[in-house]
């Protein structure tokens, strides 16, 4: 991708209340300048209710509107609506929820909006874990990492949720999962949810430099060896096409290379690495990517 | 206007329907569902046009309609019981981002067990959010009340809740006056808010706020809620004129003369001025006082309509276990720095729907004397 | 609260009514975060260390890139007044240093040099404005000397050059065959130099060494470059200038006695030895419609000439004789060699198996090398260079030579001393266009950035072509393979606005134009922009 060709136009303000190397605040950037002005952010609590900054103040140039937990999608649905009763139907009504506002407590919603066939976008900014909070599990917190409430690392019981699949399974106008260490990937992920008609859902992939226990300077490096290891598979699905991965590198690299980057990983033994490479080659080989 | 028989439900939505809003989210529950079955009704033939969010729960409910308030348009929305409950969270939301939202509740108990019948804990453990509340008498009353809660909850900036007890109102027919669109066009013009979602002049809304400026905001509801009630009386005044039915915070029967004075909010108002009917007969001196707006609570006007020698006995069909019933509380509350206070009795009756009869409340003004005006009184 | 920003939005009232901002958080300076910052540092790419002359390859291909073809063209010319010369024949060591070889291999600098060389040959020089009255003698018209006037002229000098021959250029004029450098392509960059101004050219000079005492005494400084003028003849071997020939002297006559060429069609020739020289002339009289053979004591694997010479002769048809010297030449009608079989060379001797065989042949060219006219000493007036100096080298080398010894005679002139921009490397360029001298390596490369795609293949003329005359041998590649091949530099340590920098700052707090600036009010010292620049400008540094 040729940055040079990427708009100048920025919608996100300085002095936001990222952590150092947020993927969160990187990926909101981003996903602003595909999405334009003509855009409506409806947030429920998530690290973003601090990164967006405190009253009097905003981080972003477009309307925001902060939400309880759990509502996110609802909230939406109503925001939508009332757009198109007020004769302005093309406002892009979009949700900026983390991965505990959408694996977890905000998932009802988002059934529910999904299976109305509700006019929105709905991104996930998954870091995997309640990040906001202190680091606590979430249903999206992939099997050993550790968190504050797995000690011992996430028991290999649990898996991560599939939430690609279970939106996908709503039949939705287009539902993908990226990250901005692709940025082609990305930015072509934004422009397609953006044009589509109907709910669409986009699961981002964002690092997190404390939670992860990586320095800031990895956090992109980390999201791209994820997909490069092929523990996160870029994916869309358009409609009523079938499911396609949108990147398959040449080889898949080790998951123990993804591992070795991050804290959250490092009282993993060889045997727990070994079932989860296990796991995530029975996954690749059934989206026949091995 | 029009005359008709309705039952309740269907009095309320058309009320609704004369108020014009855009968003309707909702969710079925027992007794509210035949409010939203009218009103699904109604924006499907277009009587209504309006977008109806079959909405997933409560939750649901009172999140869409923040959103859509939000982006700035007329948002109503209905509910019950557990169905309050589940909003709880949200309902503080709109409250704090200054949402003019009114809500229906068919008042009905909570569980465990379960119990569909009507009582008040699920609106009076919601007293406290900074919704206005209205508890209603009469379908005719419901149907009014919906204008007015729009018109003042859009002055004042803040939302209202409207009361009406399950089955016993919703699922009555009452013969109601139906105001023409024209006279509710005049009563109620179109909401133009200041502040809402607009791309054009882009702002946040809810961001994280530290302590000082909390503090001033939420200072804010309670100054607003203060100064509510001109604008309550400029709605009623406003109402009388277009209409030629008179509202206030309050209601009273046969109160002047009053020795005994029944406390009563919601449609047991009914009941009870048949039993006061009866004692009167009987000659006994018993009157009442109709609890019409429980937020903002009247205190003046309730000080004013109870003050001298009478014994008040006050009906909750709700109670804070552990202390009183709620519309007692409130009472006691008023009097606290007055001179002369009236005797209070602390009634709590009808939860779950118990039903109770005009000899009920007969025998309650004949036995008075022999009552602990120190405890809750429960029925035999 | 700062309720002042709220005016005319929202009223003051309200402010305390509303949960709503509509401020930036631009009041948070979240620069004070921060333990480290990221510097823009431009350093010095691997083939740019490589390049004998420094040329900054990174910077001039970023210029071609971005359609500034004339502002590449001068990067190019800052440090090297040849390079659509040397677009043909310099070996480009800048390729074997590339970090991109060990990727998917070396970027075809050179193929790219030729085309922004030959784009600037029709590009005068800005005229060169005299800054001192110091005048500076260059012995030899060559390429060390006409780079040594070159830069010094650049710089204010006025230069004389001596030449003997009544041409300039030297070896690029008579001894590059023009199939490999087309003549009027070196003769406009020597015009081009000339025409810069400061220059005066004193043709037909030969410069003895007394000769040069008397210049050394009426010029500030002389520069010497009067290349290898004497031919390395074996022992056992006479020239005639008839039927035995030095490879130098066959080429002169080749180029200005056309009858010559004529009267040679046909022949049977044998050239000895194995350097380029060797092939230059073997390959000039093939063209002349002759049959040519080329013996040389060592294996073809061996001979110091450039690959892709070996690998072109042989496709025209060379014969190469390996392993072989001639141990007897008997003229009669024809010159009958007897050519002795090598078995080993020790110590530059050449020990024989005793096999032989006799081959009879027309004529016979000398190209073993050459030899120093006469010892010059160095001392504070006389700088030497060029060939004379180091030795028969590449042009590349001769143009770095010049260069070089024309800063150390600035230095010497305005009494500073000589350095290198690093010692090590022998470092040097006309422009400080770097902030740090560290070369920066393949694992500084982000490798995200780059899809592996093989390097451009250059097509020739067919060897069936070739042989029929002089044209050149290699063929101009279309514009869209330049610019493609252009596009594969990592552009190492050189920033080239690719703004990957830019996109990943999650604080909006980089603005690429011009190279780099950070906004340090709100840079958070993330680190990103340093860990995801393609090429390795951007460094953390410690901030307080």
């Amino acid at each position: 991708m040729d940055f040079r060709e990427i708009a100048n136009v920025e919608y996100l303000n300085q002095g936001d209340f990222a952590c150092p190397g947020c993927a969160a605040g990187l990926s909101m950037r981003h996903a602003l300048k595909v999405l334009g002005d003509e855009t409506v952010i409806v947030m429920p609590a998530s690290c973003w209710s601090i990164i967006a900054g405190g009253l009097p103040t905003t981080a972003l140039q477009v309307p925001l509107m902060h939400v309880p937990f759990a509502t996110a999608a609802a909230v939406a649905s109503g925001v939508k609506n009332a757009f198109r009763e007020k004769g302005e139907p093309k406002k892009n009504v979009v949700c900026w929820a983390g991965d505990g506002g959408t694996f977890d407590i905000g998932l009802q919603a988002i059934s529910g909006a999904a299976e109305r066939r509700e006019d929105i976008i709905y991104v996930c900014y998954d870091n995997e874990a309640y990040m906001n909070t202190g680091i606590q599990r979430s249903s999206a917190t992939p099997p050993g990492a550790w968190t504050t409430t797995t000690p011992t690392g996430n028991p290999l019981i649990f898996e991560k949720k599939d939430m690609f699949n279970i939106i996908a399974s709503h039949n939705p106008a287009y539902v993908a999962t990226t990250t901005i260490a692709f940025p082609d990937d990305f930015y072509a992920k934004f422009e397609k949810a953006k044009n589509a008609k109907g709910f669409r859902f986009i699961h981002l992939l964002s690092s997190c430099p404390p939670g992860w226990r990586i320095d800031s300077k990895d956090s992109v490096s980390a999201m791209r060896l994820a997909v490069e290891t092929g523990i996160f598979v870029m994916m869309e699905k358009e409609g009523e096409q079938e499911i396609k991965v949108t990147y398959k590198p040449e080889k898949f690299k080790p998951v123990r290379e993804y591992f070795k980057l991050q804290g959250r990983y490092k009282h993993l033994d060889e045997e727990t690495i070994n079932v989860i490479q296990e796991r995530i080659n029975k996954r690749l080989k059934k989206l026949n990517l091995l | 206007m029009q005359k008709d028989m309705l039952l309740g439900s269907e009095a309320i939505a058309e009320g609704v329907k004369l108020a014009r809003p855009k968003i309707i989210p909702a969710y079925p529950i027992t007794p509210q569902t035949h409010i939203i079955e009218v009103l699904s009704e109604m924006t499907a033939n277009g009587e209504l046009d309006a977008t109806f969010i079959r909405v997933e729960s409560e939750l649901s409910a009172a999140a869409a309609a923040m959103g859509a308030s939000q982006a700035g348009v007329r948002t109503f929305t209905a509910t019950s019981s557990h169905g309050l409950a589940l909003m709880h969270e949200v309902l503080h939301w709109i409250v704090g981002a200054r949402l003019p939202v009114v809500l229906v509740n068919a008042n009905r108990a909570i569980g465990s067990p379960w119990n569909i019948w009507t009582d008040q804990t699920d609106s009076m453990t919601q007293r406290d959010l900074g919704w206005l509340q209205v508890y209603c008498e009469t379908a005719q009353e419901a149907l009014d009340t919906i204008l007015q809660a729009f018109y003042i909850a859009e002055k004042i900036q803040l939302p209202f809740m409207v009361m009406i007890d399950g089955f016993i109102l919703s699922h009555t027919l009452e013969e109601v006056l139906i105001p023409s669109q024209d006279e509710a066009d005049e009563f109620l013009p179109p909401y133009k808010p200041e502040y809402f979602l607009d791309t054009n002049n882009p702002m946040s809304f809810g961001a994280a706020a530290k302590g000082d400026i909390f503090y001033l905001l939420r200072k804010s509801i309670e100054e607003t809620m203060e100064g509510s009630f001109d604008y309550i009386d400029e709605a009623h005044k406003r109402f009388e004129k277009i209409f030629k039915r008179r509202y206030g915070l309050i209601d009273t029967y046969l109160l002047d003369d009053a020795e005994i004075v029944f406390v009563v909010a919601g449609a047991l108002v009914g009941t009870t001025k048949v039993a006061i009917d009866t004692l009167r007969k009987n000659n006994v001196k018993a009157g009442l006082l109709k609890i019409r707006y429980f937020r903002p609570f009247p205190k003046k006007e309730i000080v004013e309509a109870l003050k001298g020698d009478k014994k008040v006995v006050v009906f909750n069909k709700a109670v804070s276990f552990g202390s009183s019933g709620q519309i007692t509380q409130e009472i006691k509350e008023a009097f606290y720095y007055e001179d002369k206070k009236p005797v209070l009795y602390d009634y709590v009756l009808s939860l779950g729907g118990k039903e109770v009869f005009v000899e009920n409340i007969v025998d309650l003004a004949n036995n008075l004397d022999n009552l602990d005006k120190f405890k809750i009184l429960w029925r035999e | 609260m700062e309720s002042v920003e709220y005016n005319n939005v929202i009223s003051e009232e309200d402010i305390k009514k509303f949960p709503i901002s509509i401020t930036t958080t631009e009041v948070n300076l979240t620069g004070s975060w921060r333990f480290s910052k990221p510097n823009f540092e431009e350093k010095i790419s691997p083939c740019s260390v490589g390049c004998p002359a420094n040329t900054n390859i990174p910077k001039y291909i970023f210029h071609l890139l971005k359609n500034d073809i004339k502002t590449a063209a001068n990067i190019l010319r800052d440090e090297n007044p040849f390079p659509a010369v040397c677009g043909r024949v310099c070996p480009h060591f800048c390729q074997e240093k590339c970090n991109r070889k060990e990727y998917d291999g070396s970027v075809e600098i050179r193929e790219i040099e030729k085309f922004v060389g030959d784009y600037a040959l029709d590009i005068p020089y800005e005229k060169a404005q005299l800054k001192t009255n110091k005048r500076v003698a260059v012995i030899g018209g060559g390429p060390a000397g006409l780079s040594c006037a070159y830069f010094l002229a650049k710089n204010g000098y006025r230069v004389t050059i001596y030449e003997k021959e009544n041409f300039l250029g030297g070896l690029l004029i008579y001894g590059i065959p023009s199939y490999r450098l087309p003549r009027e392509i070196a003769q406009k960059e020597i015009n081009n130099i000339i025409e810069m101004g400061n220059i005066e050219v004193k043709l037909n000079e030969t410069v003895t060494f007394d000769r040069l005492q008397e210049l050394k005494n009426s010029y500030d400084a002389v520069f010497f470059a009067g290349g290898l003028s004497k031919d390395r003849i074996p022992d056992n071997i006479e020239l005639d200038n008839e039927n035995v020939f030095s490879g130098y002297e066959l080429l002169k006559k080749l180029n200005t006695n056309q009858s010559f060429a004529q009267k040679l069609k046909g022949e049977k020739i044998a050239v000895i030895g194995g350097g380029n020289v060797a092939f230059d002339v073997a390959r000039t009289i093939l063209r002349l419609g002759n049959e040519v053979e080329i013996i040389y004591r060592r294996t073809l694997q061996e001979a110091p000439s450039f690959e892709e010479e070996k690998a072109e002769g042989l496709e025209e048809g060379l014969k190469i004789t390996e392993k072989s010297v001639v141990i007897k030449i008997v003229k009669a009608k024809k010159l009958n060699l007897t050519l002795g079989k090598v078995d080993k060379i020790v110590n530059k001797e050449v020990q024989l198996t005793g096999e032989t065989e006799n081959i009879e042949v027309d004529r016979l060219v000398i190209a073993t090398g050459q030899a120093k006219e006469f010892e010059i000493e160095k001392d504070d007036k006389i700088f030497l260079g060029g060939d004379y100096e180091h030795g028969a080298k590449t042009v590349i080398e001769a143009i770095a030579s010049g260069k070089t010894n024309a800063y150390k005679i600035i230095a010497h002139l305005e009494n500073k001393p000589f350095y290198f921009m690093n010692e090590q490397d022998n470092f040097l360029r006309s422009k400080r266009d770097f902030d740090s001298y560290k070369v920066v390596d393949f694992k500084k490369i982000n490798l995200f950035y780059f899809d592996k795609q093989p390097p451009l293949k250059t097509d020739k003329l067919p060897a069936k072509e070739r042989i029929k005359g002089f044209k050149e041998v290699a063929l101009k590649p279309a514009l869209d393979k330049i610019l493609n091949e252009a596009k594969r530099c990592f552009s190492c340590g050189v920033c080239n606005e690719c703004k990957t920098c830019w996109f990943f700052c999650p604080d909006v707090c980089i603005n690429v134009k011009d190279g780099v600036d950070f906004d340090y009010t709100y840079c958070k010292g993330c680190g990103l922009c340093s860990a995801e620049c393609p090429r390795g400008v951007i460094d953390m540094v410690e901030d307080k």
